[in-house]
This record gives structure tokens, sequence and C-alpha cells, in this order.
């Protein structure tokens, strides 16, 4: 749900409670109030009208009993009793007419035997007619009746007072006093108060319990013989042929009339229909208003937010110029500042890495090197137009690829996989690379990581590639120079040993001092020819085509020997050569020529460095899985600027040709380069006018060790190395 | 030295050439000598040596195509004949599984002293 929605629903929640609280309540008590003010009216009402009945049939009741009880009339009944002739029952007639004349409303008296046979009348006509009974002369004698009753004489319903007449103390007749009902009927027919469909009856009931109306209804003249409206009590509702009314009765002072009243229920209670229409309409009209209002309140507070969120979108979408409007001086106001702050701040910040994105950009495009970013899955994020020119694809096809799937390096042959999650310091590679059009690419390749402390996820890897194909092909023809060149240089060298060593087999008797120069030639030629092989050997390393014969080998023997062959050469400098180790039974797996290749060039080169008188101390020792050679001479010792470069090819220490000393400064790069291939090391001590103390070590022998650098051995080399320069196949030297 | 007195010597530094049969003759070989590939295979057509020095960067025709005609081409009578190679090239060449196998000898012309040719003789024997 949004802010607005929920806002909408609490304002409407607040302002309809109180509305649908306060109309129920008011609903309520307006009802009931109304309720009881409608019983109260038509009770009222029903009083009035008993009272106004009572009234008018007392004062009918004592004009029949005035007459009745009038001497003129008792006379004249008593004399027409005595005597029944005309002329004393027209004297009876007489005063009764009079009294009609006298009393309005009346419209015939007449005087009945108890049998209700007429005896005198004020309507000749009536005499000795039988009147409708008016009760059972007993109920009579208690007292006046009174009955509404339909009159003979014309049909129409009138009010009958029946009275006793006790005349000569006999009980034999009845005064019958018959009143014209139209006061009765228009008293009871003022429907005042009762609305449209109320009325007022005025019913009796008989004998049988059946209740009928004595007068004419407002509505309907029919007997009612239900509901049983003497029942009818404080103005409870009930049902009344199927409308719902609500009566109230009185009980008449005459006879066993009652009066009532009644009101239909709808009629009486319209006005609560009406009020609860109208506090229906009511409340649905301030529902709706309270929802407008609650929709623009909504909207008030929600409209500037909703606009500063799509602020926020677009600035977040990298819309810096998004700016928002909204103006207030409340919170939302602030907010707005700030969105429109941080937009501009972000504005000035991206402005900022652009311009450091585009510097790095010209720097990454500027450079040879291919530079490429890698994220933590191993997919481009930059890469710069050098790797675009190496790939030979363009910059937006390599950025989003997996780096294997753009590069597939090899390394010494073998398909090699970039660890780009390994995390440390920068790796140096050297890998070839075939291009898509076939061209092989030498190159270094350095992995470096940009770690993240906080998530790998965050990690990259910068990988940077350059590419020394053009380099190594420079390299390659100095090479090729080098090994031509000596090549060349081997066979006029060979031809001039040749040549000296025939003279020497064939001149058998020559001056002692021509035999001297013959052997100084041959040094000489020997030295040139080891020298000639040196720089082979180190095209052969740069090459990586250095071949060695990898098989059991005595280095104990090796080194002692070496020592012992050095010797002659120690003594004429008058240097003490000695030799602190065993004198066999040490094996490694290795070149056992050029493993003595390596003793003697740190011997002749301990030998060499060390003045007359010095020492050269070389000590075989077996630790550890290694073995180790120490030669130690007493000589001039190595500065320590060079001890970095001592290593390296053609690197001499006391660099001129004038130093003196002699040597091309390949020795020790060779020699290191044997012991590599022999997962060896060669390491120096030196202190300058002390000595130095040059260690290497090769690992001691073992059948896997020796089986492993044997299948490194190049198929179908022919070494002659080992075999000082020629093998047959018959040769088992 | 009972087999290998023929030899035919094909070189083509005259200087190593001349030296070599100076030497072998000497020690009572019969040599004759050749200065190139083509040269080389008529004179072992023509003499059938016992032995044949075979160098192998020679004008024409170079050492190991001389050295597979002789292995496998009857008509130059040279097919039992002894047949080492000399080189200047040493271990840095790789010599195939052919000429291995059609060779009796490799000698790395540099490395060796004029008496090992002797040597080199009589381990052929």
């Amino acid at each position: 749900m949004t802010i607005r929605q929920k806002s909408i629903a609490l304002l409407l929640v607040i302002g309809l409670v109180p509305t649908l609280v306060v109309s129920i309540l008011a609903f309520a008590t307006i009802s009931t109030e109304l309720n009881k003010r409608t019983a109260d009216q038509i009770s009222s009402i029903a009083i009035k009208q008993q009272q106004t009945l009572n009234a008018m049939l007392q004062s009918k009741q004592e004009e029949a009993i005035k007459l009745a009880n009038g001497i003129e009339f008792q006379t004249a009944l008593g004399n027409y009793l005595a005597k029944p002739g005309q002329p004393e029952r027209a004297a009876v007639a007489a005063i009764m007419r009079n009294h009609m004349s006298d009393v309005t409303g009346i419209k015939s008296i007449h005087v009945t035997t108890l049998d209700d046979i007429v005896l005198a009348s004020t309507q000749s006509s009536r005499e000795n007619t039988k009147l409708p009974s008016s009760g059972s002369a007993d109920d009579i004698f208690q007292g006046p009746v009174i009955s509404i009753r339909e009159d003979p004489a014309d049909g129409l319903d009138r009010l009958f007072i029946s009275t006793r007449l006790k005349i000569n103390s006999k009980d034999t007749s009845i005064l019958q006093v018959v009143f014209r009902i139209d006061d009765l009927q228009a008293a009871v027919q003022d429907y005042t108060g009762l609305g449209d469909t109320g009325e007022t009856m005025v019913l009796t009931t008989d004998s049988t319990g059946k209740t009928a109306s004595l007068l004419q209804l407002r509505f309907t003249k029919d007997d009612i013989a239900e509901p049983p409206y003497s029942l009818a009590k404080d103005g409870k509702s009930y049902d009344y042929r199927g409308h719902e009314v609500m009566a109230f009765s009185r009980p008449l002072g005459f006879s066993n009339w009652i009066i009532a009243t009644k009101i239909d229920t709808k009629e009486a209670l319209a006005p609560i229909t009406q009020l609860r229409n109208s506090v229906i309409t009511i409340f649905i009209i301030s529902s709706i208003l309270v929802a407008v209002i609650a929709v623009f309140t909504a909207r008030f507070f929600t409209a500037p937010i909703l606009s500063l969120a799509r602020t926020s979108k677009r600035i977040g979408e990298g819309d810096f110029t998004a700016f928002s409007d909204v103006k207030r001086d409340d919170e939302i106001g602030e907010l707005a500042e700030s969105i429109n702050a941080m937009g501009m701040n972000l504005k000035s910040f991206v402005a900022n890495i652009e311009t450091q994105r585009n510097r790095l950009d010209l720097v990454i495009n500027s450079t040879d090197d291919s530079i490429i970013a890698l994220d933590y899955m191993g997919y481009v994020l930059i890469a710069n137009q050098s790797t675009a020119n190496l790939t030979r694809l363009a910059v937006h096809d390599l950025v989003g690829k997996r780096i294997t799937d753009i590069f597939s390096w090899t390394r010494d042959g073998e398909a090699y996989k970039i660890n780009y999650i390994a995390p440390g310091t920068n790796t140096y590679t050297n890998l070839q690379y075939v291009d898509m059009a076939g061209e092989t690419h030498w190159v270094r390749m350095i992995v470096a990581r940009v770690s993240s402390e906080h998530a790998q996820k965050e990690a990259q890897t910068i990988i940077t590639l350059h590419d020394e194909t053009k380099t190594r092909e420079l390299e390659s023809m100095k090479l090729d120079f080098v090994s031509m060149a000596a090549h060349e240089l081997r066979t006029p060298l060979a031809a001039i040993r040749g040549y000296l060593e025939l003279i020497t087999f064939k001149m058998k008797k020559m001056p002692d001092e021509v035999n001297g120069y013959l052997a100084q030639s041959l040094k000489s030629a020997g030295e040139l020819s080891g020298l000639i092989n040196n720089l082979l050997d180190v095209s052969r390393i740069e090459r990586g085509t250095l071949t060695l014969h990898m098989e059991k080998v005595d280095l104990a023997e090796s080194v002692a020997r070496a020592v012992e062959e050095s010797n002659f050469s120690a003594e004429d400098k008058r240097i003490e050569l000695s030799y602190n180790g065993p004198s066999k039974g040490h094996f490694v797996a290795g070149d056992e020529i050029a493993l003595r290749e390596v003793v003697n060039n740190l011997i002749s080169n301990a030998i060499k460095y060390t003045d007359k008188g010095g020492s050269v101390v070389v000590t075989f020792s077996e630790a550890g899985g290694q073995i180790s050679v120490a030669i130690k001479d007493t000589g001039h010792g190595i500065p320590k600027n060079a001890i970095s470069h001592l290593f390296t090819k053609f690197y001499r220490v006391h660099g001129g040709l004038n130093s003196g000393s002699t040597g091309t400064g390949l020795g020790l790069f060779i020699a290191k380069s044997i012991l590599e291939h022999h997962d060896g090391t060669i390491g120096v001590e030196t202190k300058e006018g002390v000595g130095s103390t040059f260690t290497f070590t090769v690992p001691v022998l073992t059948e896997e060790r020796l089986a492993g650098l044997q299948q490194k051995e190049h198929e179908g080399a022919l070494t002659t190395r080992r075999h000082r320069g020629w093998v047959t196949k018959n040769t088992t030297r | 030295m009972a087999g290998l007195r023929k030899i035919l010597l094909v070189e083509d530094n005259p200087e190593l050439q001349k030296l070599y049969k100076l030497y072998l003759s000497e020690h009572g070989f019969e040599v004759t000598t050749a200065s190139d590939g083509e040269e080389g295979l008529e004179a072992a057509k023509a003499n059938k040596p016992d032995l044949i020095f075979l160098d192998v960067m020679m004008p024409k025709k170079d050492g190991f195509e001389v050295l597979k005609i002789l292995r496998h081409d009857a008509n130059y009578g040279c097919t039992k004949a002894k047949i080492v190679i000399l080189s200047n090239l040493g271990d840095t060449n790789k010599v195939s599984p052919e000429v291995q196998k059609d060779m009796d000898g490799y000698v790395m012309k540099a490395e060796i002293v004029l008496s090992d040719l002797l040597e080199i003789i009589k381990s052929l024997e």
C-alpha cells in the first residue's frame, strides 16, 4: 500500500467512524422517542374520545331517565295501563312528543312491554309492533341499557336507551328512547392526530367474546372479529389485516363498550423512516466528502513526495539535470532541497569521475600493452585499444565477454588457464597466444588483483599483456646470429686444432721450446672452443632447447673429481684447494657432464678471483633431501650492487676489458640455468676483500624425480656432449 | 682393423678434408674425398667404401639427403656401408629418428681430437 492509500484509509476511518456513531445514536434516540410519543398521542386521543363519548351518552341517558321519572308521564302511563284506551295512549304519546321536541337528537320514543311490544309511541304507526330487543329485562332492571341497533322504522342504526318503568309498583313496561347517532358518529370520526391511516372505533364484545364495531369505521364497515382491541394496551404494535398497527383502547362507562384508537405503524413511524433515510443520506454524503477530503489531503502530502521520488529516480538513472520544483516550508520542502543539492553534487562528482575516467582511458589507451580489467567471474569490464589490436576484436566486443572466451593461452606448449581470482600480489607469466589470424604472440602477462576486503564480488583483476613477439623476434635473430657465428667459428677452429694435433703427432722429435708453443696453441684453441660452446649453450638456454640427458649421477664423485682435476691450475697459482666431503655415494638425478661443468666453472672462478696464497674450500653436504655444494674462496669478493646481476648473462663483475681477469660472463648464467633444469638453486654470500662462497643445491635422487626429469627430455635429441663429441651405434662407453 | 679399409670422406671444408685425409692415410686407410653431396654420391658409387664420413652442411645435397639415398638406394652399393655423420651443430640439432636409424655414428667436429677418429672407426668394426 502506498502512503497515499494509507493516508486515505486513515482519514476515512477518522472522518466516518464518528459520523456513523453519531448517526446511529441519534437514530436510536429519535426512534425511541418518536415511538413513545406516537403511543402517547394515540393514547391521549383514546382518552379524549372516551371522555367525549361518555359525556354524550351520559346526557342522553339522563334525558331518558328524566322522562321516565317525570310525574306527568308516569301518571299518564299509569292511566293508560289501567285503562288501555285510545285517549289514554294519546296522552302518553303527547308527553313523549313534548319531551322529544325539547331534547335534540331524539328520533323516537317508545314504551314497550317486557316483550318489546310497543304500547305507546311518538310514531303512532309503530304501536303494537315489536321493537328489536334491547336486552333482557333483568339487565334493564339493573339500570338503563344502552345499545346501538338497527331502527326497524327506516333501517338506520340508532342509539337505544332502554329504561325500566315501575308504574304502580309493577314492572311491566320499558321506556325506549331512540337517539340519532350523527353526533356520536361525528365525535368518533374526528381523526385529528391519527394521520391518514388512523381511526377511532367504538366496539362491543358480546357474551361469546366476539368484538363488533358499533359505529361506522373510517375505512371499513366490517365487523372486527380480531384482534381484540380490548387487549391492545400501551400502544404496542401488532398485525392487523396485514398491516402493522399500533392501537390503544379505553373502556367506556356504558355497557361493555370500548373505545379504541389505532394507527398504522408505518405511517406513525414515517418520520423515523425519513430520519433513517436522512441519516443514511447524510452518512453517504459525508463519506463522499470525507473521501474527497482524504484524497485531496493525501495528495497534498503525497504528490510532492511522488514528485521527489520521480526526481530521485531520474537522478538515480543518471539524469543529473533532474531538479525538483517542490517548494514548501515543511520537511518535504527540506527533502526537496536535499535532493536537489544531492543531484548537483552528484553531477559535479560524476563530472569529476568522468574527467578522471577520460584521463584513465587516455592513459590505458595510449600504452602498447593490453590492459584488461575483469570482474570476479572473469568477465571483461574494461579493455583498451591495444587489447583490441592484439585480439583483432573491437573494444566493445571484448567488454562483457569472458576472458577465457577471448584468449586461449599456452605456456610451454600446454594450455594455460588464467587464475584471476587468486589473491595476493602480482604474478608474471610468459605465455603464447595465437590470434584469429593464426599469428602467434609471445606475451608477458601480469595479473594484479584489486581486492576488496568487504566482498569477493567487488574484487577485480587487472591483466596486463606485454606483447614481446617483436622483442623475441629480435632476440631470436640475435641468437641465430650468435649461433651461426659460433658454428662458423667452429669449423676453422676444428681445423686449427686438428693441424696442431697433426704437428704434435707427426713431429715427435722437436725442441722443447716448440713443443711448449704447440701446447700453448692447443690450450688456447681449447679455450676458444670452450668459449664458443658457452655461447652456443647460452643460445640454447635462451631458445629453450638446452638438452640434458638425465640419469643417476654420483654427485659426490663428480665434485671430488672436479676438485682433483683443478688441483693443477690451483697449484699453478699457489692457491690451496681442498675438498671437504665424501668421494662417492651421493646420488642425484641429472646430467653428469652438465653438473661437472657447473662445478668446474665455480672452482675455476674461485681460483681465478683469488690471489696467490689464498685458499679455495669445496664442501659437500647432504641434509633434508638436498645436496649442497659450497665453494668458498678468499678472493676479492663481489660488490653488493653486482650481486643481483651476477647470474645474468654477459655480466662481468669488474666490467671492462682491461680489468685483468678473463671470462665471458656466461659461466654463472649457464650454471644457474643448468641447476634450474635439475630443480636446483644457486646463491652467493660475499664480502668485498674477504671472499665469496657460492653454494648450489640439487635434490637427492628419487626414482620419481628421475622418471619425471627423463620425461622432459626431448625425444630424438642426440647428445654428444656426454661422449666428448662423438657417438656411434656400437659405442657402449 | 679388418673390415673398414676404404673410407670416403665427404666434407666441403677443404682444410678439414685435407686434415682428416692426411691423418687417416697416415694410419693406413684408403681415403677418397668428395666436396659436396652429389660428388659424395658419385664417389660412393664408384668406390664402394666400407665407411663414409658424411658432413651435414654441404652444397648441392646435404648430408642427411645423401645418407638417405645411400642407405636405401642399392644402385650406389652402399646400403651396408658404415656411415658416420660429421656435424657442426651438435645436440642443438634434433636428429630425426630416420636419420638415427640410418646412420652408424655422429661426430661433433669441433669437439673431437684427431685420435678420436681412430676410436670411432674401431668402435664400428
